[in-house]
């Protein structure tokens, strides 16, 4: 089940072109992405009005999207500007385009009701616009799990010491030390773990010559159903990290993990990480993006089985138990579930 | 009287100002977990593990004198320690508790 009432990542900026099609599933919607010659971005439907050929199985022509079947032609709203060799074009022609919105070098793509697709809704990451300050770098992971297996991953840290042992998971005692305190939020749940007086990691200390014991903190706020917004960083101990804004200085690292359901069973997990220290060293940036990398593929492989397994023990009939570190997980799980229901709910009402 | 009541002392659990009506005490006195929870400036201690499935009730939300588990959404009376609904009946234990100076004190 999906919200659909909401914005996903359909993909990155640089992804998209005006010169060939893009086709991607998205929440188990066929959707093609491409750019018209003023680089305007659209999302239809990827089906030709006419016999069904994917559209991104055809050709960009002139910021148009030709189907590669009998050569109909759409352009970035849908509609159906030619059909070759005959001169009328019937208004069943157009195609659905789906609402789409570029920001921070990311497209966004809504394919809920239309009139309800409010860009004040999307994740802020301008922090991506400012490559001075928070140079950063992206990928993408395909996940063979379904979103919210991913999700919870991301709202349940205490899997670090273990899936992560090899890249970032070395620090195992402040891990065990941490506060955590999961709130509420009106869009999703916020996850943070402080650590104070920690020993800094020689991660940390390649960047920045702390001289004593740092507070560190991680912080993971998810806005629903799938992005999460990850601040992690560590400034000299005694700072007051508690409160957001006295973390300035020392080690910053921001990370952008966009979730977007392909099907019930697979998954785009889109990622940018960006440092707000050592801001003019290249090799810092290229470290980060490759330990980033190698993390989200050690969790990638994971959640392969547990997809496997839990298609063979499933939840509903295998009585699973929950442990403390799954309050997050939990809070996530609930707070997309009644969104979920309350889009049900409102299209019911709606047509009734 | 139980042996129980009979040896029951105060203990310590910390100062006052480390408590806030969104931050309770979290500890362990005499081997037994215990939450400690501030509501309209009132102390409430109660024995801190959800009787349905292990974890500490004061990881949880307090909202109105009532603390939701973080799990399962059991609800407890902080006063009483009676359950108010979710997947136990159970209630929990609740504990004397009072502010001497700045340090607050549980009886158990």
């Amino acid at each position: 089940m999906f919200m659909k009432d909401t914005w996903y990542m359909a993909g990155w900026s640089t992804e998209v072109t005006s010169e060939r099609p893009l086709g991607r599933t998205i929440c188990e919607e066929k959707v093609v992405l491409f750019r018209d010659l003023k680089g305007m971005p659209s999302a239809l439907e990827d089906r030709c009005s006419h016999r069904g050929l994917p559209l991104s199985c055809g050709r960009m022509v002139e910021g148009e999207i030709e189907c590669g079947y009998h050569g109909l032609v759409f352009n970035g709203g849908g509609t159906c500007t030619r059909i070759p060799g005959q001169k009328m074009i019937p208004a069943r022609g157009s195609i659905r385009s789906f609402p789409l919105v570029e920001r921070d070098g990311i497209l966004w793509v809504w394919l809920g009701t239309a009139t309800d697709a409010d860009p004040a809704q999307i994740p802020d990451n301008s922090w991506r616009n400012d490559a001075v300050n928070w140079p950063h770098r992206e990928g993408m992971c395909y996940v063979e799990s379904n979103y919210l297996l991913v999700v919870d991953n991301l709202m349940d840290l205490s899997h670090i010491g273990f899936v992560h042992m090899k890249t970032i998971g070395g620090n195992a005692p402040d891990h065990v030390n941490a506060r955590t305190r999961v709130e509420r939020l009106p869009t999703g749940v916020r996850l943070t773990r402080l650590m104070l007086e920690a020993v800094p990691p020689p991660t940390y200390l390649k960047g920045v010559p702390f001289t004593g014991k740092i507070d560190r903190w991680q912080d993971f706020e998810l806005v629903a159903p799938s992005n999460v917004l990850q601040w992690s960083g560590g400034v000299d101990a005694g700072a007051g990290i508690e409160d957001p804004s006295r973390r300035v200085g020392g080690v910053q690292v921001r990370i952008f993990h966009g979730i977007t359901p392909e099907t019930e069973k697979t998954s785009f997990y889109f990622w940018s990480v960006g440092h707000g220290h050592c801001k003019d060293i290249p090799a810092v940036t290229e470290k980060l993006r490759s330990d980033i990398d190698a993390t989200i593929q050690e969790d990638a492989d994971v959640l392969r089985e547990q997809e496997l397994n839990l298609a063979h023990y499933p939840e509903s009939a295998f009585n699973y138990i929950d442990i403390e570190s799954d309050n997050a997980r939990l809070q996530a799980r609930r707070f997309i579930q009644k969104r979920i229901e309350a889009e049900a709910l409102a299209r019911v009402e709606k047509t009734a | 009287m139980s042996a129980c009541e009979t040896t029951a002392r105060w203990h310590d659990v910390g100062d006052i100002s480390t408590l806030s009506a969104e931050e309770p005490i979290s500890t362990t006195v005499a081997g037994e977990p215990v939450g400690v929870f501030l509501v309209a400036g009132r102390c409430h201690a109660i024995h801190d593990v959800c009787p349905h499935e292990y974890v500490r009730l004061s990881h949880g939300y307090v909202d109105n004198g009532i603390v939701e588990c973080p799990l399962h959404e059991a609800r407890f009376d902080l006063q009483s320690g009676n359950c108010l609904g979710g997947p136990t009946d159970l209630p929990v234990k609740v504990y004397e508790v009072k502010v001497d100076g700045s340090r607050v004190l549980v009886k158990l």
